[in-house]
């Protein structure tokens, strides 16, 4: 990411994975998530979103990966214009962008293994093929060992290494995180905070939202502050 | 690719279904059970109905002649009668003989036959007519075509209670079509039921499936799955539950039923029929899913 992000997004300068252009989004009710909110993250980044509870950081996260649409602007992702894109292009766009969430959105009735696999069966690999992938992701996130346990008996930084495996097993262009460290205490989550470098050593682009303004100095990466849906901080 | 996508979608179908097996068993049973009905009055209207082909098959216009015709007379009467390209046979049968053939009937009471002065019987013809024009419609016209022979006295053809038979089988069809659509609307929301029951339970898995980028056809699928089973298995229940009934009632009520119907036999639903009732419990399925769906994809 270069300093001026939102300026170079808004001259329509950009060779970004992500740019936002004057994006808004009002929810029913008329309650304005964002507002005329410009940046791009450049291929290969690792940026923070901070700011306070509704300050508009998971509908950023959720129009990104398309589970919200924008009200005004243009939004591109990958190369896809997000804001008009069909139903089988925003699959595919899911495809490419791994999420994880603040609650893990894991099964409870399905092991460690079984949850990261959910995310490979979708592609109608072979069983033999969809245990193997789901067995290195979750070996890479350390978790190898936990590979046939339930979600409750895992620990709540165990149960987020989970869902980060899951969002990595398809090799993912983007890493989408809303809040990832929001259950975890300080050490867990700055376990999770080493996983997502070693990620993004990886090529990964990361975009995490969070409230704790001590992690992007932790992982030393820019971070962009909203504030009642406004950019009010920019790189 | 998409023989794995099948299997794990089979996968996930068995796994709904096991999951919630109480309600899919009490919704399986609730569509058995109102399918049954409709099935038994298919039933019973399929065998009105042979008993209506088998009479009409029997059908045959007697022809009351002139008293004191002349031997010449009725062969002209006959000659006439035979002249009519759907006529197959014709009869004739004396005064002498029809008297015959009711002392015979009368039994013990023919005695009261015996004081007559002379015999009041007219002579008659039978007349039966070829295979294809024995209906009622048909019937009716030559009947009216022979009454205006001259020497026939009067034409019968038991047209007015076969008529009365008839319009009640027309009446039951309508009934059953209208039965039929109240019943197959009834099983729809008890199936639609289940499968909500089945969205919310899934709620999580729906919502994450979305987000890895599972296809919408991907996820709706097995739901699809488990409605057509469930309405092909309501449609095989009360098929088999009606097969039973049915054996139950012909064991014990089949002379009865054969009284009734004269010349009737009992039988159970015909292929086609079994396979209309099977294709409806498949479209109850298929209309049960689609419903859900689209009440989902609304919110």
């Amino acid at each position: 990411m270069t300093p001026a992000i939102s300026d170079r997004a808004a001259a329509g300068v950009s060779s970004g994975i992500i740019q936002l252009f004057n994006v808004t989004k009002i929810y029913r009710g008329g309650i304005a998530a964002l507002q005329d909110v410009s940046f791009e993250i450049e291929k290969g980044d690792f940026l923070f979103v901070a700011g306070s509870s509704g300050a508009g950081k998971s509908t950023l996260l959720k129009i990104i990966l398309g589970a919200e649409r924008v009200t005004q602007g243009q939004l591109v992702v990958n190369g896809r214009n997000v804001t008009r894109i069909p139903p089988r292009e925003l699959t595919r766009l899911r495809k490419e962008t791994g999420f994880v969430f603040q609650d893990f959105k894991l099964l409870e009735n399905r092991s460690a293994l079984e949850n990261v696999a959910l995310a490979l069966q979708i592609h109608g690999l072979p069983p033999g093929e969809v245990r193997k992938r789901a067995y290195h992701a979750l070996r890479a996130v350390g978790l190898a060992d936990k590979r046939d346990q339930r979600p409750l008996r895992l620990s709540g930084g165990e149960q987020q290494r989970v869902a980060i495996a899951r969002a990595l097993v398809n090799n993912p262009l983007i890493l989408l995180a809303d809040e990832p460290t929001g259950n975890l205490d300080p050490a867990l989550s700055r376990e999770i905070m080493d996983q997502f470098l070693e990620i993004h050593q990886r090529g990964t682009t990361l975009l995490v939202a969070t409230h704790d303004e001590s992690l992007p100095a932790y992982c030393g990466r820019d971070c962009i502050v909203l504030d009642k849906g406004r950019l009010v901080r920019d790189g | 690719m998409w023989p794995y996508k099948l299997y794990y979608q089979l996968k996930t179908t068995a796994q709904n279904i096991r999951e919630h097996r109480a309600t899919v068993l009490l919704s399986l049973a609730a569509v058995g059970f109102t399918l049954l009905l409709l099935a038994s009055y298919l039933l019973l209207l399929s065998n009105l109905q042979s008993v209506g082909e088998r009479l009409g098959r029997e059908l045959q216009i007697m022809l009351y002649l002139d008293k004191g015709l002349s031997g010449q007379a009725r062969a002209r009467v006959e000659e006439a009668v035979r002249a009519g390209k759907e006529v197959e046979s014709v009869e004739y049968c004396s005064p002498r003989k029809a008297l015959r053939s009711l002392e015979e009937a009368m039994g013990e009471a023919a005695r009261v036959l015996k004081g007559l002065p002379e015999n009041p019987l007219p002579g008659s013809l039978e007349v039966r007519l070829k295979g294809p024009y024995r209906n009622m419609e048909t019937i009716e016209k030559i009947a009216s075509r022979l009454s205006g022979i001259e020497g026939v006295a009067d034409v019968e053809y038991g047209g007015g209670w076969m008529k009365r038979f008839f319009a009640f089988i027309r009446i039951l069809r309508w009934l059953a079509l209208s039965l039929g659509l109240l019943l197959l609307f009834a099983s729809v929301i008890v199936i639609s039921s289940t499968l909500t029951l089945g969205f919310y339970s899934r709620k999580e898995e729906i919502e994450i499936l979305r987000l890895v980028g599972a296809t919408e056809s991907y996820i709706r699928f097995p739901f699809f799955l488990e409605s057509l089973l469930q309405g092909i298995g309501g449609a095989a229940l009360a098929l088999a539950l009606l097969w039973v009934l049915y054996q139950i009632f012909r064991a014990n009520m089949g002379a009865a039923w054969g009284l009734f119907a004269g010349w009737g036999q009992l039988h159970f639903l015909s292929v086609p029929a079994t396979i209309l009732l099977l294709s409806l419990g498949a479209m109850v399925g298929v209309v049960s899913s689609v419903l859900t769906f689209s009440r989902f994809s609304a919110k």
